[in-house]
């Protein structure tokens, strides 16, 4: 476990660079911090392209939009951008009763150690801003069409996030890695057009298990069960 | 010197006016109601506080402080003696508006509360919330009646019918449900497709509903038949309110496309648009008599207008001034667009289509004796 001395540079809050020149992850950033002004969320997904594209798919309307989710997926960003996101800005004014985290298959310069120790600053980070909600950690999905290494780092990644995150109280892990693998190890491209990014069929497969958890955790409020009426 | 209306004219009215512009709240403005007697308005906002201000100049306006969250929503009473308010902390306040600010709370939900209707008899009041349920409580000691729990997700607003025989809801479930207020059942369901209705209210004749939507469009539907019978697409933001005028031939609505817009029912098409707030308007409401409205807005101002809707105007040419600036001079400026320019142009249009159709029938007909002789019948 990665001590507070270490510094973790997938633990480093980064913004980032504009190379391309057009400002788009920027215009993407300052975008979700207003929808922080306007919305009311009760859930909230945070991370990389997996979760952003999620919102162009009907399952996003089906499943997750009646549940007042709002989407601050942005493609490509790493453990250390998402960290930034979230400490400028676009966690003010709301109180999501779920966060729903998906981010660390980017973090190409890290070693699997440092990508799942950046996960858990996150979801600390989360703890700490919303100590009321449950912040749900999704693993990383098998990438490539055959066996590689990056699987194996996003595998190692998993298995240290499964013994890592029971020592945050409000954190759930949820993999379905495996429904993705075919008896020879092997991704179709009808669950992964590219072997990185879902289908909707792939979605699909992530969707009733994530929904099914966040509908047990909206509705699990045992406190408010016991509210007289009068 | 004013010349009587001709009745061919579409709009003798003159122009809505901005009366009062009223500052103190220190978030969005949610909520806003005018008491029967006019002489007050409740406002309700995002600073968790309930104003309640005086058309008066010299009167000075009370702030309620109680609330813990958000107050979402505010109305008086039928008699004015009391004004409820709903908050995001799950209580409803039954307030006196008077400077000493006494308030009743009760933990009417577990969830948000977004909306309070009283009956016409003041006997009883609707609530209804995120918990999806919408409830029925009596004034005089808030007892609890019934709960009405079909929608399956949060209940934005709920309202009496105007003999307080019906409900109308509304919910983010893309519903908009009838219900029948002594059978307690649902009896009828209309469902949005693109967005889901964040306001809904009954017509002053109880024959028809509107619901103000989040895809940008009012509709106005018979809730006999359950046809729709109006369709406005003319806002490009989220409608977020609206109000009959008494007289029923009116609809005003806010957007957060920052306009009010002032519907002619009984032509079908857009009377208004008014500019005033900066960002979205989230609430308006006409007075008990019509003769004045009020809106609130996320530039937390709340603006009094006055409708003129019974003045005619005189002017030389037929033709209506295109707009006309804030009577009352503020410091921001505000403008009523009479959309009737735009009519002018539309009735030209109308004018070439119809020519262009009988020159066609002419042509056809034309054709047709030709043939004629060799059809068989």
């Amino acid at each position: 476990m990665m001590s507070g001395g270490d510094l973790n540079p997938a633990a480093v809050p980064l913004p980032v660079e504009d190379r391309q020149g057009d400002g788009r992850w920027m215009s993407q950033h300052t975008r979700f911090v207003q929808e922080c002004k306007d919305g009311e969320p009760e859930v909230l997904f945070v991370g990389d392209s997996m979760v952003q594209l999620m919102e162009q798919y009907e399952i996003w309307k089906e499943m997750f939009s009646p549940l007042h989710a709002l989407n601050f997926g942005l493609a490509g960003d790493t453990t250390c951008n998402v960290l930034w996101r979230l400490q400028n800005g676009e966690l003010e004014n709301i109180r999501p009763k779920v966060v729903v985290l998906w981010v660390g298959t980017n973090n190409h310069d890290h070693t699997a150690e440092q990508v799942a120790g950046g996960i858990v600053a996150i979801a600390q980070l989360l703890t700490n801003r919303l100590p009321k909600a449950k912040i749900v950690v999704l693993g990383l999905l098998p990438r490539g069409e055959q066996p590689n290494p990056l699987r194996e780092k996003n595998a190692t990644v998993n298995r240290l996030l499964r013994s890592w995150l029971p020592r945050l109280g409000q954190a759930l892990f949820l993999d379905v890695s495996n429904e993705f693998l075919h008896s020879d190890g092997s991704i179709s491209s009808q669950d992964m057009f590219d072997y990185l990014h879902l289908t909707p069929t792939g979605y699909n497969t992530l969707a009733k298990p994530l929904s099914d958890l966040l509908l047990q955790i909206l509705e699990e409020t045992p406190e408010e069960r016991r509210a007289s009426l009068v | 010197e004013k010349t009587p209306c001709s009745s061919r004219m579409n709009s003798p009215f003159s122009d809505p006016t901005l009366e009062r512009h009223f500052k103190g709240h220190r978030h969005t403005v949610t909520s806003v109601d005018f008491s029967c007697n006019m002489k007050q308005i409740a406002t309700g906002s995002v600073d968790s506080c309930v104003m309640i201000w005086n058309m008066k100049p010299q009167m000075r306006a009370y702030r309620f402080d109680g609330h813990k969250e958000a107050v979402t929503c505010v109305q008086f009473s039928p008699s004015g003696h009391l004004v409820a308010s709903t908050s995001r902390d799950k209580t409803i306040r039954l307030w006196v508006p008077s400077m000493k600010a006494d308030s009743t709370v009760f933990r009417a939900h577990t969830a948000t509360v977004r909306c309070v209707n009283f009956s016409g008899d003041g006997q009883t009041m609707l609530t209804s919330s995120d918990d999806k349920t919408i409830k029925l409580w009596t004034v005089h000691r808030q007892k609890f009646l019934f709960s009405f729990t079909q929608h399956m997700n949060w209940v934005r607003c709920a309202k009496f019918s105007p003999d307080d025989g019906l409900i109308v809801s509304c919910s983010d479930d893309k519903t908009i449900k009838l219900w029948d207020k002594k059978s307690r059942e649902c009896v009828h369901t209309f469902t949005e497709h693109a967005g889901y209705a964040s306001y809904v209210d009954f017509h002053p004749s109880g024959t028809c509903i509107a619901a103000a939507s989040t895809d940008t469009s009012v509709k106005i539907w018979d809730i006999r038949t359950h046809k729709m019978l109006q369709h406005y697409p003319v806002h490009s933001g989220a409608v977020n309110s609206l109000s009959f005028h008494p007289g029923g031939n009116f609809l005003i609505t806010a957007s957060s496309d920052s306009t009010m817009k002032i519907l002619d029912l009984v032509e079908g098409k857009l009377l208004y648009t008014l500019h005033g707030h900066q960002g979205a308007v989230t609430c308006v409401a006409f007075s008990r008599a019509g003769d004045y409205f009020s809106s609130g807005g996320s530039d937390e101002q709340v603006l009094v207008w006055k409708s003129n809707f019974d003045e005619c105007i005189e002017s030389s040419n037929g033709v209506k001034s295109q707009c006309k600036s804030a009577a009352s001079s503020q410091s921001r400026p505000t403008v009523s667009i009479l959309e009737q320019r735009l009519t002018l142009t539309e009735d030209k249009l109308k004018e070439c289509l119809e020519n262009q159709m009988e020159i066609g029938l002419h042509l056809q007909n034309r054709d047709e004796g030709r043939r004629w002789p060799n059809q068989h019948c």
